[in-house]
């Protein structure tokens, strides 16, 4: 106890000197007061980091420390998931590098056939082309055969065969379509909540890739039971057609940013829930 | 992991071409992507004036500011972008910023400065030239108010009103919800501009009737001054003058083009530049014309020399002179005349001399005819102000609207002039012509739409010095419009010395400045702790995905069994 408060009288001193130096205080307390308030103490603390202004020069450290929260919270659940899940001990790497390389080739195919049979939408702003939007939505079925062609190319178990390609098409698009903006927006002057959102739904979109491989393997296996038919097929449309559901929420309910964010979390969490249901009901059954 | 991955990469790069660009593009796209250019707000600002005259410095010293937005109502002030609105603008607050070291000021002006009322305008206005009499190091910038301006600036004012007394919790919950706001110009620091030219323009009408005819001179000078060249649009001052001027260049070459009116007096009109900045424009023409040419009408046999300054407004007419004129002398009878016309034809107008004595010791010149009185020209100048001191003379607020310049009213003082001089060209004494005899009537009046088009186009653009090259279509303009109705129109250039040049501008006048959204550096350390708990959530919630799994394999056994 005694070495904490002498540890903190300390600390305290030294923040306060900074906190001197960094406000032009004039006049330095002689002695310090020997309680310690912890709130005040607190309050200091919080002083002294506002007082570091040379820190939040832009392009400076701090706009840096930002991006590097943002690229945590975004890029560790990946991480941990890969070390967790037993992937690395399995030689993973190299197959989920093939996945991630299937997801470029699946995602350009996906933009030039886009770019080609889908004329830009001419509509007036805030109208939004529901057809048009689910058409698109349409060929994201594209992503189902990306994946299927990952895991056809890949033996073993269900689930490692799941994991191997959801983890590598996660990954490529986290890479692909995360990692840019959040280089570029995340460190600017500009502070924004999205970047944190941005990552937070890099999280969300792990587990609904994860869901959506072990959907597409239950559809294609051939001992699936004729009474599991009807719900993985539904849980694959709901898979597909998520952003497009997603969209026409937004449009409908006008929802914020944060509720939108909340709305995809739980629905795919339930997603997610079901096709796991079916998962261990399956491969436990026979 | 990592030896897998490198192994892996090798063997990448090795065997496939393609997969080397994929991953080579990104990297160098990242390497190279510079800082987002996009902001909160992105906005206009013109910045005080900064000037040496006569070696001394004035204004703002400073164009670069990058630091966060407080209102002056925050404890701290140092280092900080000071935002006031004019509504609230004081001197002591300006003061206030200053002496606590602020890293700059920068001051939001309503669109619509007429909708102001009058007494917060005329408080600026004398505030002005306070603003400008020493030198500020901090940058001081003006913006023009708009809807997120206004939001920037109750945002700022929010944050900087609520500290101090709150508790932790408070100013923790603070950080997270409130925004403050960086302000950042694009531009460059401010640099003395070398080599530039002010420009001004003069034209005659000759008059007939033997040699050495007398000359009578008319001058205004054309530029605007106020706190910020690019705000200062100088209606009345010197607008009205200009506009007068071209009026009577108008009217006399109708009169001058008739063999029966054409009077045996020379007219030189001259459009000044640099007036504000103690008149340098007048000063070089007077040394090119005494002393640098043989012949010129300004040396001998000059009349007058008749200086029009703000008179676009009010009901007197003070005739300016550094000396009383004598009787017998054309100036006197100018002074008669003016006298006469005014009380005979316009009795509501109050019309008066002036007598001010030129101080040399003093650093600016008081009014233009000074510069002529200097060199032993007669001369005086009319103004409706009754003192050069007047803060209307040097103000941003000098627009063109009602108060400041009222098109009627400076058309009868187009008239008062145009007749008075008249009157002394044609020798029109009262023993001739009776006091309310008109000349300027029917076709050859002053006509109202015409000066209302000029002022109109005199404040379309700001006029300061500073702004007003010898490029600038404003001087192309007033050189074709001059060449109308006047001969031998010719433009007269300025420049400072270079070894000791009596005026130095500077640029970066007018900026673009953003206004960035940041949070505190506390705010990105409570963030950091809030994603490193979440993390180790996730790191327990995937470590022990096994017990969901096993409750979830528990939930399903029973249903397996059945089917």
């Amino acid at each position: 106890m005694m070495l904490v408060t002498t540890g903190r009288v300390i600390l305290r001193n030294s923040l306060f000197d900074s906190c001197c130096y960094r406000s032009h205080l004039e006049a330095k307390p002689k002695s310090l007061p020997v309680v310690i308030d912890s709130t005040l103490g607190f309050h200091r603390v919080l002083l002294i980091f506002s007082h570091l202004k040379i820190l939040g020069a832009p392009g400076g450290v701090m706009t840096l420390f930002h991006f590097g929260n943002c690229f945590a919270l975004a890029y560790f659940p990946y991480f941990i998931t890969y070390k967790c899940s037993g992937l690395s001990e399995y030689n993973a790497f190299w197959r989920c590098v093939q996945a991630g390389a299937t997801y470029l080739f699946v995602q350009l195919c996906k933009m030039l056939f886009l770019a080609t049979f889908f004329p830009t939408w001419e509509g007036g702003a805030g109208v939004i082309d529901f057809i048009g939007e689910f058409m698109k939505a349409t060929v994201d079925l594209a992503d189902l055969l990306g994946l299927h062609l990952v895991m056809s190319r890949n033996a073993g178990k269900g689930e490692y065969k799941i994991m191997v390609a959801a983890m590598g098409w996660a990954t490529a698009e986290l890479v692909m379509s995360r990692f840019l903006p959040l280089w570029v927006g995340a460190r600017g002057i500009e502070f924004d909540w999205k970047y944190i959102q941005m990552s937070f739904d890099s999280n969300i979109s792990l587990v609904h890739y994860i869901a959506m491989a072990a959907v597409v393997w239950m559809f294609t296996r051939y001992d699936l039971p004729k009474s599991f038919r009807l719900p993985v097929t539904v849980l694959l449309a709901l898979c597909v057609y998520k952003a497009f559901l997603m969209e026409l929420f937004v449009h409908v309910f006008m929802l914020g940013s944060w509720t939108l964010l909340l709305v995809k979390a739980v629905l795919t969490g339930a997603i997610a829930l079901c096709s796991l249901f079916l998962f261990v009901t399956l491969v436990h059954s026979n | 992991m990592f030896e897998e991955a490198s192994e892996v990469f090798d063997n990448m790069f090795k065997s496939s071409f393609p997969l080397t660009f994929i991953v080579f593009i990104p990297a160098v796209l990242i390497l190279v992507s510079p800082l987002p250019a996009e902001a909160a707000h992105e906005f206009t600002v013109y910045r005080m004036q900064q000037y040496d005259l006569q070696g001394q410095p004035y204004g703002t010293r400073n164009a670069i500011l990058n630091t966060e937005a407080r209102t002056v109502e925050a404890e701290v002030l140092s280092r900080r972008c000071v935002i006031m609105r004019l509504a609230d603008f004081s001197y002591d607050k300006y003061q206030k910023a200053l002496r606590q070291s602020a890293g700059a000021v920068v001051i939001i002006l309503p669109k619509n400065m007429s909708a102001m009322p009058q007494d917060i305008v005329q408080q600026f206005m004398e505030l002005e030239p306070e603003m400008l009499a020493t030198e500020t190091i901090i940058p001081v910038y003006f913006a023009i108010e708009d809807d997120e301006l206004l939001s920037i600036y109750t945002q700022t004012l929010t944050s900087s009103s609520s500290q101090g007394s709150l508790s932790a919790a408070e100013v923790l919950l603070h950080t997270a919800t409130a925004n403050g706001f960086q302000m950042v110009t694009s531009g460059a620091q401010s640099k003395a501009v070398s080599d530039w030219a002010i420009t001004s323009v003069e034209g005659r009408l000759a008059g007939v009737g033997g040699e050495e005819l007398p000359t009578i001179v008319v001058v205004a000078h054309y530029d605007s001054f106020g706190v910020a060249p690019w705000l200062s649009y100088g209606a009345d001052s010197n607008g009205s003058g200009v506009s007068m001027l071209l009026e009577l260049s108008r009217l006399f070459s109708k009169l001058y083009t008739y063999k029966r009116t054409h009077a045996a007096y020379n007219l030189l009109f001259f459009v000044s530049g640099g007036g504000k900045f103690n008149y340098q424009g007048t000063k070089r023409w007077l040394e090119d014309n005494l002393d640098h040419t043989d012949s010129s009408l300004l040396q001998d046999n000059v009349a007058f020399v008749l200086c029009l300054d703000t008179l676009g407004n009010g009901d007197s007419l003070y005739l300016h002179v550094s000396k009383p004129p004598k009787e017998g002398t054309p100036q006197y009878s100018l002074l008669k005349e003016l006298e006469m016309v005014v009380g005979s034809q316009y009795p509501e107008v109050k019309f008066s001399m002036v007598h001010k004595k030129i101080n040399l010791a003093d650093d600016m010149l008081a009014w233009e005819h000074e510069r002529f009185g200097i060199r032993r020209l007669p001369a005086f100048t009319l103004s409706h102000l009754p003192s050069h001191r007047s803060a209307q003379r040097s103000s941003i607020m000098d627009v063109r609207s009602v108060p400041h310049v009222d098109v009627s009213k400076l058309s009868r003082n187009t008239k008062v002039v145009a007749e008075a001089l008249a009157r002394v060209i044609y020798n029109l004494t009262e023993k001739v012509a009776p006091g309310d005899l008109q000349i300027f009537t029917e076709q050859m009046q002053v006509q109202e739409e015409h000066l209302s088009a000029v002022v109109e186009w005199l404040t379309a653009q700001p006029r300061a010095a500073q702004l007003v090259d010898k490029d600038s279509s404003f001087v192309s303009t007033l050189e074709y419009h001059m060449g109308r109705y006047l001969k031998d129109v010719k433009r007269h250039y300025v420049k400072a010395d270079k070894r000791d040049p009596e005026f130095v501008f500077y640029d970066q006048l007018k900026q673009t400045m953003n206004a960035y959204r940041v949070k505190p550096a506390i705010f990105d350390l409570l963030l950091a702790v809030c994603i490193a708990a979440y993390l180790g959530m996730m790191y327990l919630a995937i470590q022990n995905f096994g017990l969901l799994y096993s409750v979830v394999r528990r939930v399903t056994q029973p249903k397996a069994k059945v089917h």
